[in-house]
């Protein structure tokens, strides 16, 4: 078989993987995802922790130093163990919060701390990117075992490799942005990879097991002859690197960042542990007691020249084993792939959630700065994706770079303990923030730096071979010391600091949060105003696409018992949509976000004393529940009124009806009676003038009637015409005064005003407001019962430009329980013969004023019936250019 | 604060499934201790064939007993394992 015909096959391979993505993909979007959903494809999706390193680099391990290579199955072993009691702890509390990556959930659990979440993400970049070149040289490598005859495999083989990779990842791993960063065709495909490496695995170690050596026993004695040969002494277990190894890969099972994604941000809820507790577990079983076999016999077989890296390859090669060799590539292939995919899925995320974006919205003006660009029409969501898709190429790219530059040379086992060693830096702040929550920012900040910086000193440049390893004492291996001194300092640093610091209130609420899996729906935050809502659907829009947004506001909305797609700004509404957002761009962005678009303030410490004291809760539920029924009550209230109201109205319409019937009805008899009486011939020329008089006089009252009926009806059904002018107030007053008859008994009133507070000019309709002045100055005139009446006139402009008219009387007033009723129609108090009229004039005084945009009131406690008269700066509806037209003309 | 009372004493079912939980703790504990302390304590001993099979033994029981425990705490987990005595 030719490197050819391999690289054929790891083609069709790959187009095989996008198909499968694609399907799955599609399937997801219809809603056929369910099946694909199970703990089955979950716990073999959680295989991506075996890459080319378990293929190629562990049978190279385990020949060269024994045993001690389990320990990097054990230690995800025991964890495993564990999975029901610590893991779904943090699968749940990262699903409550919508954890995007390790570092979006340490900078989440730390007060969304971006600095944070970019110091992990550095960690992160430096240790995962020599680990991806590995992945590449594994492949390159792979190929040279089948390149017979000293022929050389073409240098290209890791780019293309490399393209080929960050194609599939950007195609399935940026297809979208959703509020869960789940990627249902790139974890169905790692799913599938797994099954091929399994079988792949499984088919050589049987064939090494069964077909060249004598079964398991058989093994085990080669075991023990190594154990008398010289090499034994390397198989000897040392016990600190025994121990610090198992810790080391235990850390790494949980906070790499390839293992935190498909562990945590792909899991679609907790229970499914339950599953892989044990059956990912027994995935690593079968793989590690598969490679001793393979390691045992290659060492006894091959030659001594060989690279035990590829006895995986070269055994069955060596046997003529062409077939098994090529699927035992293909796995190796498999797993490499599946690696470096969901690596770069992974540490993308976290590059442009945490480098890239804050990066952005620094540039557009301040990190913390108000506005966010509204206006602005850039596309957050294009944005994102161009982002993560940058970010994939530069990881793969730095993967290569680091390949081209290294040579290709060292040893495949040390780079995947240089980075489980780096990213486990990251480990005592998770641990800390998920069980104490005294652990704070700085304390982390201070542990992860430290801790990174010993490690990058005394592990990942020695493993560059850029300056020897560190000095350590006498019998104390350099790398297992290099580890604990690493971690010891980060552990006492975050410890220590932790201690004597005293953290921010977002930090002690997402510390309570995180730490009893409490969901953090009470955060406490003011409601914004009325408009944020819509900014805030634009954001979500921006970053989702406006039918997703749309949906999800409609929801919010719904649930609040709203309609329309504007929920209230509620601090619960609030805080779900910032986890929504948190789970596309990270904990911190989505702060800083929010904080733009709500221009929301930071939390206080009282906000926070009132709300996350565990004791206050059932006080907070209380006043919730009163707040509730205080609401509902005056809901029913306010129906209660607009029903009496409509009970009023109703009655009112009826009794109008009646009245105006009454009303007309009257002058009728009298006006038929008298025309009756005129038929007479005989009639007397005097009675013949005193009855027409009366008719005449019915007439026109009924005229009058008639008229104030058609105004009413006018200004109700708002048809009548504005025609606004400029006047002086006090001319208007005057002609009024003027054309009031006076009383029914020519009684002289004395008139009290004040005239040089009078000389206000006015913008209203001229005609309508001496209606209105003259309404109240006949009723004043009429009703005013004192023995020497006096009306009174004042007349003021406010500051706000309004103006009030007060005109009072000193007579008795009119009683507070009519006072409701005066304004309504065919009011009179009290005898309709005094009156005179058709007791509809305030009525229409007050549908006037509501025409000029002013009111009428009954001005209690004047000493006498008082009314106020307002008038507002300019009538409704006129503009500035209508008003210098007014002036002019 | 808690909405309901505490109880004082579990069903049988329930009372069974809070052992097995507290099983499911233990496990990982035994099996670090099967892991870390013979290796460490007697490394030239377990570093051949004797200690290939006291691993795949102390694993392999490790998962079936996780297994099994996981299978007994069954689908029902709704009830937080502290909100109840006993």
């Amino acid at each position: 078989m030719t490197p050819e015909t391999l690289g054929a096959a790891g083609i069709i391979y790959v187009a095989g993987m996008f198909l499968l993505a694609h399907a799955a993909d599609r399937a997801a979007a219809a809603g056929r995802w369910r099946w694909m959903d199970s703990p089955l494809v979950y716990t073999l999706s959680l295989s991506v922790y075996c890459s080319a390193w378990t293929f190629y680099g562990a049978v190279g391990y385990a020949t060269r130093s024994g045993l001690e290579f389990m320990t990097i199955y054990l230690g995800p072993g025991i964890v495993f163990a564990g999975a029901w009691w610590g893991l779904r702890h943090l699968v749940r509390v990262a699903r409550m919060h919508r954890v995007t990556s390790i570092a979006d959930l340490i900078s989440s659990r730390f007060g969304k701390s971006a600095g944070l979440a970019a110091l992990v993400t550095l960690i992160a970049v430096v240790a995962v990117t020599p680990y991806i070149a590995l992945q590449l040289q594994s492949v390159h490598m792979a190929l040279s075992a089948f390149a017979t005859d000293g022929r050389v495999v073409p240098g290209g083989i890791a780019l293309w490799t490399g393209l080929g990779l960050a194609a599939f990842t950007i195609l399935f791993g940026t297809r979208n942005l959703a509020a869960d960063e789940r990627h249902h065709g790139v974890v169905m495909a790692i799913a599938l990879e797994a099954v091929v490496k399994l079988l792949a695995f499984v088919a050589v170690g049987c064939f090494v097991l069964w077909g060249l050596a004598d079964g398991p026993g058989d093994v085990l004695a080669r075991i023990d002859r190594i154990a008398a040969s010289p090499e034994g002494a390397g198989w000897i277990i040392k016990p600190d690197r025994w121990a610090v190894l198992i810790t080391l890969s235990g850390a790494a099972v949980i906070v790499l960042p390839r293992m935190f994604q498909v562990m945590v941000v792909e899991a679609s809820d907790d229970d499914r542990l339950r599953h892989a507790g044990w059956a990912f577990p027994l995935y690593l079983f079968v793989m590690t007691f598969l490679v001793l076999p393979i390691a045992v016999v290659g060492r006894d077989m091959m030659p001594a020249s060989a690279n035990p890296d590829l006895y995986v390859l070269e055994l069955p090669l060596s046997q003529g084993q062409d077939a098994l060799a090529g699927l035992a590539f293909i796995g190796g292939f498999s797993s490499a792939m599946s690696m470096v995919v969901v690596s770069a899925i992974a540490v993308s995320t976290m590059m442009a959630n945490h480098w890239l974006v804050p990066v952005w919205l620094w540039l557009r003006g301040g990190f913390h700065a108000r506005p966010l660009p509204g206006a602005g029409r850039e596309d957050l969501r294009a944005m994102m994706l161009n982002a993560r898709r940058l970010a994939i190429l530069a990881i793969i790219g730095g993967g290569w770079a680091y390949h081209q530059m290294s040579g290709g040379t060292s040893a495949l086992a040390v780079m995947g303990i240089v980075a489980f060693s780096g990213m486990a830096q990251v480990l005592p702040a998770m641990v800390a923030g998920l069980c104490w929550r005294g652990a704070t920012r700085r304390g982390a900040m201070a542990g992860i730096a430290l801790g990174a910086a010993v490690w990058f000193s005394l592990i990942f440049l020695p493993s560059l071979g850029l300056i020897g390893a560190p000095p350590m004492p006498d019998g104390i291996d350099p790398f297992a010391g290099a580890v604990l001194l690493a971690l010891g300092l980060n552990m006492a640093v975050l410890t220590l600091v932790s201690l004597f610091d005293f953290p921010n209130p977002v930090e002690r609420l997402q510390a309570l949060s995180f730490v009893h899996a409490i969901a953090p729906d009470r955060s406490p935050r003011d409601a914004a105003g009325g408009n944020r809502a819509e900014a805030l659907l634009t954001l979500g829009g921006r970053l989702w696409g406006s039918d997703r947004a749309l949906s999800l506001f409609r929801a919010a909305t719904l649930e609040q018992g709203k309609s329309g797609y504007l929920p209230d700004m509620t601090p619960r509404f609030l805080s779900e949509f910032e986890r929504q957002i948190a789970g596309t761009v990270g904990a911190a962005t989505a702060a800083a976000l929010m904080g733009r678009v709500t221009g929301r303030g930071g939390v206080t410490v009282a906000d926070l004393m009132e709300v996350a004291g565990e004791a206050s809760q059932a006080r907070a539920d209380n006043i919730r529940l009163e707040t509730a029924t205080e609401e509902l009550a005056r809901s029913a209230r306010k129906l209660q009124e607009a029903n009496d109201k409509l009970t009023a109205l109703s009655a009112q319409k009826d009794a109008f009806l009646g009245q105006i019937s009454h009303e007309l009805r009257t002058p009728m008899t009298s006006i038929r009676a008298f025309s009756e009486i005129l038929m007479d011939p005989q009639l007397g020329r005097d009675d013949r003038t005193r009855f027409a008089a009366i008719i005449h006089d019915e007439t026109r009252r009924m005229t009058r009637l008639i008229e104030d009926i058609l105004d009413l009806a006018v200004l109700e059904s708002g048809q009548a015409k504005l025609l606004p002018r400029v006047l002086n107030l006090h001319d208007l007053i005057e002609r009024a005064l003027l054309s009031t008859p006076a009383g029914p008994d020519g009684r002289r009133f004395t008139l009290s005003r004040d005239i040089p507070g009078e000389q206000l000019m006015l913008i209203t309709d001229a005609d309508r407001l001496l209606q209105v002045l003259l309404n109240v100055l006949a009723n004043a005139r009429k009703y005013c019962d004192a023995p020497e009446p006096e009306i009174r006139i004042q007349t003021r402009r406010r500051p706000d430009g309004t103006t009030e008219i007060d005109i009072g009387d000193n007579g008795t007033g009119i009683a507070p329980a009519n006072r409701a009723l005066i304004f309504e129609k065919f009011a009179r108090l009290d005898d309709p013969s005094r009156a005179g009229g058709a007791g509809l004039g305030l009525a229409i005084c007050r549908e006037i004023m509501q025409f000029l945009g002013g009111t009428i009131v009954y001005l209690p406690g004047q000493g006498g019936a008082a009314f106020r008269i307002t008038l507002p700066a300019r009538p409704p509806g006129m503009t500035d250019r209508e008003n210098a037209g007014a002036v002019s003309g | 604060m808690r909405p309901r009372s505490r109880r004082l004493f579990l069903g049988r079912t329930a009372y069974r499934r809070r052992r097995m939980i507290e099983a499911t703790r233990l496990v990982p504990v035994i099996f670090a201790l099967l892991v870390l302390l013979p290796p460490i304590w007697l490394p030239a001993r377990f570093s051949f064939a004797a200690g290939t099979i006291w691993l795949a033994c102390g694993w392999s029981l490790t998962i079936l007993a996780t297994a099994l425990l996981h299978r007994a705490i069954g689908w029902s987990e709704d009830a937080p394992e502290d909100d109840d005595d006993a």
